[in-house]
């Protein structure tokens, strides 16, 4: 277990009275796990906060639409217009203002929401075993998600031979560790090659495009992504589509 | 979900956080608390404001604390919470009387409610400025304090490690927004 769980479970009472009274005892003494402790604390807050509010909106809400009475008076009727065709128009000003200013943010939303480390279906790892390959040893850094230690590992591996489905994982590899435009670039060499991992390839390096704002890209990227497999990631190709400018 | 849901099916339902439940919960005693808070001299619009925050403070428990009520109802509680949240605010604007009465039918529950960080209170402005995906498992993990495994269960993630990668990348981003401050 890690110590933010480990953490969780202490403020969430999870832990026996032994656990518990180690627990109190390390968080006087460990700089990490007070850290940890009062970053849970504080996020705790800060969601009360934030769902108290967005609660109260809603039973206030809910009051509103059982209780308001109907406006029939044609005067209020034409002044509603009027106000509404105003506040129609201020919103159009606001929500182009608020797409353009904030299109590279919603991507890097949209990157957040439909990123998911990519598993290891090369070479299944199994504990215990005993096989001390090369590949087998990236593969397992992978796996334990030592992005760092496997990047070095299918770099030495792709020295000697170009595989290129070692070279999409090497891409992975880059990719967990958030060093976007080095993946990007393995990944660009690899879109066009036909393999095991084409259709994975193009959707990260659509995943890279919508985090670095690139619409066009991204759009691209899918547009061949669904030509390629149109039953790869159909759903979220979609939804992506849907919400870019 | 049905209005003949008995006590614990609800409890059940508040406690996963079902915000449909809440509502039935709240349009079904709402009447009834307004008639109660009348006896401590409260107007309509008051007694509303109150009735909206003790059904805020319910909901935490039981979603915050995952709450389970052995000895009494959710009515019971919800007006326990209710009677504290309205003597606290009688003895702030120091007009409280002495109303209780032998009919006095429910027990003042009392509110821990400390005063938040204001480093909670910016977060909390944050929190919008992240994804949806993002948001959720920060709150499925720190707020509602869910397992991993737990999180696996409710959520679409296909496994432990996914959820641990996905909520060390939001915290990563939360705190960089927090940092731009």
């Amino acid at each position: 277990m890690n110590k933010e769980e480990f953490i969780q479970d202490y403020i969430a009472n999870r832990l026996s009275e032994e656990e518990t009274a180690r627990a109190e005892t390390l968080l006087k003494s460990d700089a990490e796990l007070q850290a940890l402790y009062e970053t849970h604390q504080e996020l705790a807050a800060a969601f009360k906060i934030s769902n108290d509010k967005a609660l109260k909106q809603r039973l206030q809400a809910l009051d509103s639409t059982s209780d308001e009475p109907e406006l029939t008076s044609n005067v209020k009727k034409k002044n509603n217009f009027k106000i509404f065709s105003r506040l129609a128009i201020a919103a159009i000003f606001i929500v182009g203002a608020f797409i353009v200013f904030n299109q590279f943010t919603a991507s890097e939303d949209l990157f957040d929401s439909y990123f998911e480390v990519c598993p290891n279906t090369y070479l299944p790892v199994t504990r215990g075993t005993t096989n001390q390959d090369v590949t087998f040893e990236a593969f397992k850094a992978y796996e334990s998600t030592n992005y760092l230690q496997a990047e070095i590992a299918f770099k030495g591996l792709l020295a000697n031979e170009d595989n290129l489905s070692i070279r999409f994982y090497y891409a992975m590899s880059l990719l967990n560790q958030e060093k976007f435009d080095l993946a990007l670039n393995e990944l660009n060499t690899l879109t066009t090659k036909t393999f095991d991992y084409q259709a994975e390839s193009l959707w990260y390096a659509a995943l890279i495009a919508l985090e670095k704002g690139n619409s066009e890209a991204v759009k691209n990227q899918l547009g061949k992504l669904q030509e390629l497999n149109p039953n790869y990631k159909s759903a979220e190709v979609q939804k992506i589509l849907e919400k870019l400018p | 979900m049905s209005r003949n849901s008995t006590d614990a099916e609800l409890q059940d339902l508040l406690r996963s956080d079902n915000k449909k439940a809440l509502e039935t919960i709240y349009i079904e005693y709402k009447d009834e608390f307004l008639n109660y808070a009348k006896k401590y001299g409260l107007d309509v619009y008051n007694a509303t404001d109150i009735y909206q925050d003790a059904i805020i403070a319910m909901h935490h428990n039981f979603v915050n604390s995952r709450l389970v009520l052995t000895s009494s109802s959710i009515k019971t509680y919800l007006f326990g919470i209710g009677k504290f949240k309205i003597l606290k605010k009688l003895k702030e604007a120091k007009t409280l009387l002495n109303v209780e009465t032998k009919e006095e039918a429910y027990t003042e529950i009392t509110l821990d409610e400390p005063t938040p960080s204001e480093r909670s209170v910016t977060l909390s402005a944050y929190l919008d400025s992240i994804s949806e995906s993002c948001r959720k498992v920060l709150e499925l993990f720190y707020y509602r304090n869910l397992t991993v495994d737990e999180i696996v269960q409710v959520t679409e993630y296909k496994d432990g490690n996914t959820v641990r990668s996905h909520k060390s990348r939001c915290l990563k981003r939360l705190k960089s927004l927090f940092k731009k401050v």
